[in-house]
């Protein structure tokens, strides 16, 4: 890798894995950098323990976004163990991971999956302490104010459910602690996407969703946590209904929202509800729906078969959504200061600059810049006009040159988001109404 | 009005390229009981088949009395089957096998049941009317079988080998009951087996088949007594067939034809056939006497003589039976009555001669009638 | 010795089977909320099953399983038909038989999914339709509704209504159906009266099946409809999804109660040992 040899970070990187390689019991703190030479001198018997570093296999569940091969292969590469990877729905990676936390170790989810997870102990608190440049990760995760003038969003916001108290704590802590739930990876805000080849009107606001003038052409998420909060965008831009928190509705405002859906149900407003990314995407390109709750690397796939599709910024704003990997509770020794290390990794810069490349945030931005190119960080976080075509990491061309991100730069998108994907207070009542209007 | 019930106008049935039936002509009597005799693949099921339309006809055509039936559909023919295993409905009790032709010509329950009723008492079996047919016994469902067939009231009953799926004591016994079953109802049954005592036993018209042609058709004593083809003579049983080459002589009682068989023996036999051709003839087995070489015969110029050894001896009750061998290989059996046999014996490998009557010799046909 | 025969397989149905059964039993009983359950001995889940929302949830299941079986009859009885006794030499009906089996060789979403562009608005179904002028638009009602879920579920589930019924024709002597028409009875008189009722058990035990399949199907409702519609085993499936355990258990234990009740019902009517 080209950019692995020249990029700074990853010097340090290598340095790590050498030293963690060469102390071996993990009693390098991750923030500490050692001398190399001590390392050097302190390795007694380093073809044992090479051994014992590449025998080391962290297995990790998570949702597909993050658990790409090429991120496993580099960190393999830059670190010496192996990343076992295990891609799962998000409901299956929740059970997963609440029901089974011996079958994995590191656990990459999203932030609203938490409020399920935390309480049932299967995860550990993260030494705040041993995560490096922790104080550089977007304070969206920390304070939930990327900027400090920014109106916390409603719903499960990262911040919310970043932190615990002690290290086995299974509820979560008021403010910042020395211990974290996840280690924020990816994140992004989504919002509709439309096929400006089959609309007459181009939509603007969420209550678009519910006009008639695409009646029969829409679609929502089949996720409830999710899908409500779609929904809620929806009726609050219509004017339909006021909710005090979108992300944490009332069994009132469940029973309102969830008649308002019936309603437009019966009339026909809705073609299908669909439950994975590629529903979503064959639902688009087929033309079935031509408008849509989606991801944006969904919007991203249907334009990679060669059919417009825009994500579009509406007035109202974001929904968005944050991914993190945290660490099963089981995990010690060895395995969990490898665990760390990997964390880490994800944080200072390649990773980043992968996903960075398929259209969504790193946590550290600034890392992330390190293994991106001047105009692929133009386009993805300045929002700037594509100065060369835009190729994602697999390759496939997704932008032409001169093309703008819709919805525009880093700041103008997650300043947006008005509420983050969610679990509510009432998710059973939620899950309950939400099967009622699937059965209406 | 027609004096026979079915008539067959050279009727053919071919299975692609093998012709099972052979442009067969047939008429058969009002009220007669008519078997169908012959081995099996012989074309007499393919006939019975073709009757009762459950066979499409290759060529010619069907007659019910006045009626062309060629093309009907089995129930429109006014026949009815009685099926070999006796193709009885597993799911239907006695009874509603026995009522299912006329629930299927729409008469009401009520009514169906009580005619059921009636023939469940003529066949004896009353107390089994809501047996199913597996809890009944072969003949019991054969009986079943009859009175389903006859429910309906056919002009002709067509039965498929009723009688081979039994042992032979209700065999016998259900033969006559068939027989009498058909005097009583005056109906034509056609009955298809591959038993010439059954044939010979139940039936007014044999009708003897062999490769889809007819062989003979006659009563069964002129079929027994005067076999016209060698084949119904062997397939009759009881006959030795015999060859020989006609030498000369007018054929009549005065002069019969004189024959040179094949060890050299002259026979003589009444019928006309050119000199120098080689012919068949046949002897019923008791229609010949057996004695010594050495025994005087005397001279009675009516008889046959065979001469030969007497290869197989074979005490058969009433009767004895031998094999006499001659020197060309020819095998010759006789039938002797026991009594005489006791006065004349004959023992294994004595030298032997065969005598029997002029007149008891039948020419046979070369060729099969039509 | 014949018990050691009937071991291995005892005990993986005790593990397998009756064990997991027992524990959705007893878990359907337990008190949740908030994502926490607890064991104890409520009966909310079960009131939870038998409120409206879920009754409802539960009619439409019977109504997919009520259509998908009618067609699935309808269809697979014909052909059952056909193979049995309209085909002539044992060659041709198997092979026409292990053809019907071909698409057994992919997977039930395979095979749904194929139906997507089939039925879609820019469809073949919808562009013969146009094609031929019998509709102006193209119709949305063929995809991502219950015509489409019952389409794809006849699809999925006939072979095995056709596979019984089948098996049931083949031991029928045909001299029984001569029989019959010797008797007077037309060609619906010989299905009405002889085939029918001598198939009876083959159709009870692919009714079986279909129903059972039905019922419990959750994947290819969710994939037709357009996750517009509801069935039992996607309620249940929604809630494991937000970890709702109790309730899902307690649906479960409704659903497999229907299914045996449904399926014991319809063995009342068929000698099982008879056929096997």
């Amino acid at each position: 890798m080209e950019r692995s040899s020249s990029a700074p970070g990853i010097s340090r990187r290598t340095f790590l894995a050498m030293a963690s390689l060469a102390v071996g019991s993990g009693a390098l703190a991750a923030c500490v950098p050692a001398p190399a030479s001590d390392a050097v001198s302190e390795a007694q018997a380093p073809e044992v323990l090479t051994g014992k570093i590449a025998d080391i296999v962290l297995r990790q569940i998570g949702t597909g976004v993050s658990g790409v091969n090429e991120i496993a292969e580099q960190a393999k590469a830059d670190l010496g163990f192996t990343i076992q990877m295990t891609a799962l729905g998000t409901d299956e990676n929740n059970q997963r991971a609440i029901t089974q936390p011996g079958s994995y170790d590191i656990f990459d989810g999203e932030y609203f999956s938490l409020p399920l997870v935390v309480p049932s102990g299967a995860l550990q608190g993260l030494d705040v302490s041993r995560i490096e440049a922790f104080e550089k990760i977007a304070p969206t995760f920390t304070t939930g104010k990327l900027t400090e003038d920014s109106v916390i969003a409603q719903g499960t916001a990262p911040h919310k459910v970043m932190f615990l108290p002690e290290r086995n704590s299974t509820s979560f802590a008021e403010g910042m602690t020395n211990w974290a739930t996840l280690i924020p990876t990816i994140y992004n805000a989504d919002t509709l996407g439309y096929r400006p080849d089959m609309v007459e009107k181009v939509p603007t606001s969420w209550a678009d969703l519910f006009d008639p003038v695409y009646r029969g052409r829409t679609a929502i998420l089949d996720i409830p946590s999710i899908g409500i909060m779609d929904a809620a965008m929806v009726v609050e831009s219509a004017g339909l209904m006021e909710f005090g928190d979108k992300g944490n509705m009332t069994r009132e405002e469940l029973d309102g929202i969830t008649d308002i859906l019936k309603e437009q149900k019966a009339l026909g407003q809705f073609r299908a509800f669909w439950k994975t990314f590629d529903e979503s995407v064959n639902l688009m390109v087929s033309g079935e729906v031509v408008l849509q709750s989606m991801w944006s690397p969904a919007v991203t796939a249907v334009k990679a078969q060669g059919i417009p599709c825009v994500y579009q910024p509406l007035a109202e704003g974001y929904r968005a959504w944050g991914g993190g990997i945290g660490i099963s509770s089981g995990v010690e020794g060895m395995e969990l200061d490898a665990a760390y290390d990997y964390i880490n990794w994800w944080n200072s810069g390649f990773a980043g600059g992968f996903v960075g490349r398929q259209g969504y945030y790193s946590a550290i931005p600034e890392n992330a810049r390190l293994f991106m190119s001047e105009a692929e960080w133009d386009f993805w976080y300045e929002g700037k006009p594509a100065s060369e075509p835009m190729v994602d990491p697999f390759g496939t061309e997704l932008e032409p040159e001169g093309a703008v991100r819709d919805g525009g730069s880093f700041w103008e998108r997650m300043g947006r988001v008005v509420v983050w994907n969610s679990v509510m207070d009432e998710q059973d009542y939620l899950v309950q109404k939400w099967n009622e209007f699937i059965a209406a | 009005m027609s004096e026979y019930d079915i008539t067959l106008q050279g009727v053919s049935k071919e299975y692609g390229s093998l012709l099972a039936v052979d442009d067969v002509c047939l008429a058969l009597p009002r009220g007669s009981y008519c078997c169908l005799l012959g081995p099996s693949g012989c074309g007499k099921t393919s006939i019975l088949r073709m009757i009762a339309g459950h066979e499409e006809i290759t060529r010619g055509r069907i007659w019910l009395r006045a009626e062309d039936i060629s093309h009907l559909p089995p129930a429109k023919r006014n026949t009815s089957m009685m099926f070999q295993d006796y193709a009885l409905f597993p799911h239907m009790t006695a009874a509603e096998n026995i009522a299912f032709g006329l629930k299927m010509r729409g008469v009401r329950k009520r009514a169906r049941l009580q005619q059921a009723e009636e023939m469940l008492a003529k066949i004896g079996l009353t107390e089994y009317r809501r047996h199913l047919p597996a809890q009944l016994s072969g003949g019991q469902r054969q009986r079943v079988a009859l009175a389903r067939a006859l429910i309906t009231e056919p002009a002709v009953l067509l039965l498929d080998e009723p009688l081979s799926a039994l042992d032979r004591f209700v065999r016998i016994q259900l033969r006559g009951e068939l027989q009498r079953m058909q005097k009583e109802l005056g109906m034509t049954f056609i009955h298809v087996t591959h038993s010439q005592e059954e044939a010979l036993a139940l039936a007014d018209l044999v009708v003897v088949m062999d490769q889809g042609r007819i062989q003979q058709v006659g009563s069964p004593q002129e079929v027994y007594g005067h076999a016209r083809t060698s084949f119904v003579a062997s397939f009759i049983g009881d006959h030795n067939v015999l060859t020989g080459r006609v030498e000369g002589g007018a054929g009549d009682a005065r002069d019969p034809l004189r024959l040179t068989g094949r060890s050299g023996q002259t026979f003589r036999l009444l019928g006309r056939i050119p000199e120098g051709q080689q012919v068949e003839f046949a002897v019923r087995a008791d229609h010949a006497a057996v004695q010594p070489d050495d025994a005087d015969i005397g001279t009675d110029t009516d008889l046959n003589v065979l001469r030969g050894t007497a290869a197989v001896v074979e005490y058969a009750g009433f009767q004895v039976r031998i094999r006499v061998d001659t020197d060309a290989q020819e095998h010759f059996t006789v039938y002797v009555p026991e009594q005489r046999f006791a006065a004349r014996p004959v023992t294994l490998d004595q030298r032997v001669k065969v005598t029997w009557k002029i007149r008891d010799t039948d020419l046979l046909d070369t060729e099969p009638v039509h | 010795m014949p018990f050691g025969l009937a071991a291995p397989y005892t005990l993986v149905l005790i593990v397998f089977l009756l064990l997991p059964v027992a524990l959705i039993v007893t878990i359907s009983f337990w008190h949740y909320s908030n994502f926490v359950m607890t064991p104890a001995f409520v009966l909310d889940n079960y009131r939870l099953v038998f409120s409206p929302v879920y009754l409802k949830t539960y009619l439409n299941t019977f109504r997919f399983a009520v259509l998908v079986w009618f067609f699935a009859l309808a269809i697979g009885f014909p052909v059952a038909y056909f193979l049995s006794f309209e085909i002539r030499t044992t060659r041709i009906r198997m092979t026409l038989f292990l053809l019907c089996t071909v698409p057994f060789l992919t997977s039930n979403i395979i095979r749904s999914i194929s139906w997507i562009p089939f039925l879609g608005r820019n469809g073949l179904l919808n562009g013969g339709l146009l094609f031929l002028g019998l509709i102006e638009e193209p119709l949305d009602i063929f995809l991502f509704s219950s015509v489409s879920v019952v389409i794809s579920m006849v699809h999925l589930y006939t072979l095995f209504m056709v596979v019984p019924i089948f098996n049931n024709m083949m031991r029928i002597d045909h001299s029984l159906l001569e029989a019959a028409r010797d008797n007077g009875a037309s060609d619906w008189g010989v299905i009405r009266h002889v085939i029918l009722p001598l198939t009876s058990p083959g159709i009870m035990i692919g009714t079986i099946f279909v129903l059972a399949l039905v019922l419990g199907d959750f994947a290819t409702v969710r994939l037709m409809s357009g996750g517009q519609a509801a069935s039992a085993g996607l309620a249940i499936r929604n809630m494991i999804s937000s970890t709702q355990y109790p309730p899902a258990a307690a649906n479960a234990v409704v659903l497999l109660a229907v299914t045996l009740l449904v399926v014991g019902g319809l063995l009342r009517f068929v000698d099982v040992q008879k056929e096997l």
